[in-house]
């Protein structure tokens, strides 16, 4: 794979508000050094809806954007601002597939918090979210390491004292996986 | 966190895929089964820490398989997992020796807290254990020590068979314990305050085993210097246990079926016709009915003596013992040879519940003594292991160089819960090139 055509490709998905998709992709561009593409919105796929929970099934969502990946994406990140869920648990905030290629994140439950936010406060969580969930697709599990952004976070407010830094831990073990995946390492570590 | 061997057992894939997903995150190894039949299988055979069940189930229930577990590994964490509206069974699941319930879907804040709960409760029974079961003895029968079902069918047949006086042949490899399983059953039969005498067929000569089971006189044979009782007048009233009873000769099969039928004998020399009363346990690793069919064994002999069957799975059939009996043997030899090695690393009960065990319990026995003896920390590290030197040794698979590869990295993967570091430092490769055998093989952590 030459260096040149890798990119991480963003997937706008049922309108999300344009700004926080480029704040998304301008981090995940930053922080992964791999140029990032924002592609057309596209409404959410049929199927990914459950009117009996009033939510969207992360699943179907990440099976369609595993078809818009194109060949020289080696992520694809689909963000969207609806409710999103697995069917296990009452809510996520994101998903991926441990080791897989899409990922997908939304800014439903960022600024839903009992005290008001500040208007970056979507910007940061989106940007933290996404890296983290683009990490897990790196096979990066979670973390013990607090000061760690593969630290769970269950709760939103918990991500907002977290850089957006990797412990030398999961750094070495992106690295790991850049190096299988042939992407050029600059991350330091 | 401690790390958690988790299986969750659920009918429905999406649930099975999705949760296993969300604990693979964590860093926990996962299996899952579809039904409480394969679980049960599994349970069989490796050894898990927690399992997530769902209450409702085809066939076997939530509720019954919960029973059975708690019946047979009292120390498994369950955690029921219900639909709205069955809250009674998740309440009758709690009363059966539940840990808690999660209802679907499951908050993910709740499910994260109760996995760090239930692992800090694991680490407190792990500790107290050990000591725990010498009083209790539930994983020990006898001196006989095992927690899997496989070895609990064999306790349950021990005590079904040892108060009748029918003949009773011990099957089983080298070192699996045929002879403790027949001083079990001598322990709990009626004849428990007569003599447990055991002969090994395959140490004598045949001439040598005649005087050793029946005796002789003086001067009943050349270097018959003084008259010797035989190991079946010895018995009497007890119990004779016949160790690798495949290797008697057919002549020596003949004069033992008189003996078992007519409870009477000659002593070498002696024409008095002596009688004893003995039970009759002999144990071999070979396959008898296979020898009968060759001619090699006397079928009546074989009928006479194998009126009931115990068999006893080797070490590699049983693997959830692994881990028991090793501490097991730790507790003896560290007390015996007054050492101070009072754990296993977890690098190290990797390493020996991979280990195919050819020469079974006896095997592993040898290498906990060895461990305890060489080891220079207080926990037996994978260097006290004699594998180390050599390579792990690897399971007798027949096929190319290749699958054998793909097998032995899969499995090592498997051991350490898809941990990359942690496998690719056991197998001595970097993770780079794990990662590419990984690749080649096409190897994928949701295959259980």
């Amino acid at each position: 794979m030459k260096s040149e055509e890798n990119i991480i490709a963003i997937q706008p998905l049922g309108g999300v508000r344009g700004d926080v998709v480029e704040v998304v992709a301008a981090n995940l561009k930053a922080f992964f050094q791999i140029p990032t593409q924002v592609f057309l919105d596209q409404p959410l796929p049929d199927g990914a809806h459950n009117p009996h929970r009033g939510q969207y099934n992360c699943y179907p969502i990440l099976k369609f954007l595993g078809t818009q990946k194109p060949d020289h994406a080696v992520k694809i990140v689909g963000v969207a601002d609806v409710d999103l869920f697995i069917p296990i648990l009452t809510h996520v905030f994101g998903e991926a597939e441990l080791g897989g290629h899409a990922t997908v994140i939304s800014t439903y439950r960022l600024d839903k918090d009992e005290k008001p936010v500040l208007p970056n406060c979507l910007y940061d969580r989106a940007a933290k979210i996404a890296v983290h969930e683009v990490a897990h697709t790196f096979r990066l599990p979670h973390c013990k390491e607090e000061d760690c952004i593969m630290n769970s976070f269950p709760v939103i407010s918990h991500i907002d004292d977290k850089p957006v830094h990797f412990c030398r831990y999961c750094l070495t073990f992106l690295k790991d996986a850049y190096e299988e995946l042939e992407l050029p390492w600059q991350l330091g570590g | 966190m401690k790390e958690l061997n988790i299986m969750v057992v659920d009918d429905e894939l999406i649930v099975r895929e999705s949760l296993k997903g969300w604990l693979e995150k964590y860093g926990y190894g996962v299996d899952i089964a579809e039904d409480a039949q394969e679980a049960l299988k599994r349970l069989d055979t490796e050894a898990y820490d927690l399992l997530f069940v769902d209450i409702k189930m085809p066939g076997m229930d939530g509720i019954e398989l919960l029973q059975r577990v708690k019946e047979n590994q009292p120390d498994v964490i369950v955690v029921m997992i219900t639909a709205h509206g069955s809250i009674e069974s998740a309440i009758e699941a709690m009363k059966a020796g539940a840990s808690d319930y999660l209802m679907k879907p499951f908050d993910p804040e709740n499910l994260e807290l109760l996995v760090e709960k239930l692992a800090q409760v694991k680490l407190l029974v792990d500790q107290n254990r050990w000591l725990r079961e010498a009083y209790e003895g539930k994983s020990r029968f006898q001196d006989l020590v095992g927690q899997s079902n496989a070895m609990q069918d064999v306790f349950h047949l021990i005590e079904d068979v040892a108060s009748s006086d029918t003949p009773i042949l011990v099957v089983g490899e080298t070192g699996t314990g045929k002879e403790l399983v027949a001083k079990a059953i001598h322990a709990l039969s009626p004849r428990r305050y007569g003599p447990f005498v055991a002969v090994n067929c395959g140490a004598f000569t045949e001439t040598l085993l005649e005087s050793t089971l029946f005796g002789h006189e003086k001067g009943a044979f050349t270097g018959a210097t003084h008259m010797q009782k035989g190991r079946l007048e010895m018995a009497d009233g007890g119990t004779v246990f016949l160790d690798e009873v495949g290797e008697i000769s057919p002549k020596m099969q003949v004069d033992l079926l008189r003996v078992l039928e007519e409870k009477k004998f000659y002593r070498l020399g002696n024409p008095k016709l002596l009688t004893t009363d003995f039970r009759l346990i002999s144990a071999t690793h070979r396959d008898l009915e296979e020898e009968v069919k060759k001619g090699g064994f006397r079928q009546d002999f074989y009928y006479r003596i194998n009126v009931i069957t115990v068999p006893v799975p080797p070490l590699r059939k049983r693997t959830g013992d692994i881990q028991l009996l090793a501490h097991y043997f730790l507790g003896r030899y560290n007390q015996e040879l007054n050492r101070n090695v009072t754990g296993i690393s977890k690098e190290a009960l990797d390493i020996l519940t991979s280990y195919d065990w050819p020469g079974n319990v006896r095997e592993l026995e040898n290498v906990i003594e060895r461990a305890v003896v060489i080891g220079k920390k207080t926990r037996v590290m994978p260097l006290d292991l004699p594998f180390q030197a050599e390579g792990l040794p690897r399971r007798p698979v027949v096929g190319s160089l290749e699958e054998m590869e793909k097998n032995h990295i899969s499995e090592m993967l498997r051991t350490c819960g898809w941990n990359i570091a942690r496998t690719a430092g056991l197998l001595g490769i970097n993770r780079t090139t794990l990662y590419k055998k990984i690749k080649k093989y096409e190897l994928k952590p949701q295959v259980s």
